[in-house]
C-alpha cells in the first residue's frame, strides 16, 4: 500500500502541475494577447504608442520565456519570439499594412498556445 | 547568456547533458517506485508501461524543442496509472483477469488440450520447445503443463517420473536454514546479524574459536542453526 500512497503522491502534483501550467500560460497569453490587440486598435493614430508597446511585449517575453518554455513547445515560442520583434522592428518604422498582418499573425500563434494547454477534442486526439 | 549570444555547439551538448540525467532520474525513480520485476517476469500491462516509458523518455532528448517536463509528467502519470492498476488487480479478481489475463491449462492429467491450445494460438512446436526449456524432453512424462501469464510454462512432471526426494526415501537430513552473508570484505553485516539473531560478539567468539579475526575474513555465510562457512582474505 505504500506504493499506492507514493502514486496518489504523484498523481496530486501532477494535477498541481498541470493547473499550474495552464494558468500561468493562459495568463501571460492574455497579456501579450491584450497588448497585439491593443496596438492593432492603434493602427497609424498613435506611432509612438504603437513602438511602446510593442517594445513593452518584446520586453516581457524576454523575460517570461523561461517560465513559458518549460510548459510550451519552444518552437513555438522562437516564433512568436520572432513574431514580436517584427512588430517592434514595423512599429518603430511606421509601416502599418505589416505591422497589421503581423499582429494578425502572432495573434493566431498565441491562439495556438493557448489551445495546446486545453482540453479540446482536437488537442487530444 | 545574453539573447544575441549565439547558441554554440557546447551549449546543445550541455543541454541534452543535462536533458539525459533528468530523464535517467526519473526514469529510475519511476522503475523504482513500480517495484522489481524482470522483463520476461512482466504482466501485460507492465509490459506495455515499460515500452511506452522507454519511449517516452526518448522524445524530449532527442528533440530539444520539447519541454522536459511533458516527458516527466507522461512518465510519472505511467507509473501512478501502473500502481493504481496493480492495486485494483490485487483487489479485485476480474480486474485481474481483464489487465493480465489468466493462466491456461495446456496439458490436463497427462492428455493435450487442444482447444486450449488453439486458444492461445500455441503450436505443439512451441509447447515441447517451453517444455525442453523446463528440462522436459517427453511430452508422455508430464502429468500437469500450465501456460503462465507472463509466457512462462509451469510443468507438473507424473509421479513416476518425479524426483526421489528426502522424504521418498525416508531419510533423515541435518538442519539447514538460508545461509546469509554475516562478513563480507573484513565488515560485519550488521542486518545478517540481525536477521540471525546473533551478537556481534558472539560473531568475534566463532572466529577466534577457528583462530582468526573479522578483518581477516573475506566471507562468512551462517544460517540460524550456526553452519557457516568462512573464506579468509588472501595475503596479497
Amino acid at each position: 500500500m505504500k506504493r499506492f500512497y507514493t502514486a496518489c503522491v504523484i498523481v496530486l502534483i501532477l494535477t498541481v502541475l498541470c493547473i499550474t501550467a495552464t494558468l500561468v500560460v493562459n495568463s501571460k497569453m492574455d497579456k501579450f494577447e491584450k497588448r497585439i490587440d491593443y496596438i492593432e486598435e492603434l493602427d497609424d493614430t498613435n506611432p509612438e504608442e504603437s513602438y511602446k508597446t510593442a517594445q513593452k511585449c518584446e520586453e516581457d517575453f524576454h523575460k517570461e520565456e523561461s517560465v513559458l518554455a518549460l510548459f510550451v513547445n519552444h518552437e513555438k515560442l522562437d516564433e512568436l519570439k520572432k513574431r514580436l520583434a517584427k512588430i517592434r522592428a514595423y512599429s518603430k518604422q511606421k509601416d502599418f499594412s505589416y505591422l497589421l498582418s503581423e499582429c494578425a499573425e502572432t495573434e493566431m500563434i498565441i491562439e495556438d498556445i493557448t489551445e495546446d494547454q486545453k482540453f479540446l477534442f482536437h488537442t487530444v486526439f | 547568456m545574453t539573447d544575441s549570444d549565439p547558441v554554440t555547439l557546447g551549449d546543445i551538448m550541455i543541454i541534452t547533458i543535462s536533458r539525459t540525467i533528468i530523464m535517467y532520474l526519473f526514469l529510475t525513480i519511476g522503475i523504482r517506485i513500480m517495484g522489481k520485476r524482470q522483463i520476461g517476469d512482466m504482466q501485460p500491462n507492465e509490459l506495455v508501461v515499460t515500452l511506452l516509458i522507454s519511449e517516452i523518455a526518448a522524445i524530449p532528448l532527442q528533440d530539444s524543442g520539447q519541454p522536459v517536463l511533458n516527458g516527466v509528467v507522461a512518465i510519472l502519470l505511467l507509473v501512478a496509472l501502473e500502481i493504481f492498476l496493480s492495486v485494483l488487480a490485487m483487489k479485485n479478481i476480474k480486474c485481474r483477469r481483464l489487465f493480465s489475463g489468466q493462466s491456461v491449462m495446456l496439458i490436463r492429467n497427462g492428455t493435450l488440450d487442444q482447444s486450449a491450445m488453439k486458444r492461445v494460438r500455441m503450436t505443439v512446436l512451441d509447447l515441447i520447445e517451453l517444455l525442453r526449456g523446463q528440462n522436459v524432453f517427453d511430452i508422455s512424462t508430464v502429468a500437469f503443463a500450465v501456460l503462465e501469464v507472463n509466457g512462462d510454462l509451469s510443468v507438473m512432471l507424473k509421479p513416476e517420473n518425479q524426483n526421489v526426494t528426502v522424504k521418498d526415501m525416508k531419510l533423515s537430513k541435518d538442519k539447514e536454514g538460508l545461509q546469509l552473508p554475516v562478513i563480507s570484505d573484513g565488515k560485519i553485516i550488521m542486518e545478517s546479524l540481525d536477521a540471525l539473531q546473533i551478537t556481534r560478539d558472539e560473531v568475534i567468539k566463532i572466529l577466534s574459536s577457528k583462530h582468526t579475526e573479522y578483518e581477516n575474513v573475506f566471507l562468512m555465510t551462517m544460517d540460524r542453526y550456526k553452519n557457516l562457512n568462512i573464506i579468509e582474505r588472501r595475503a596479497d
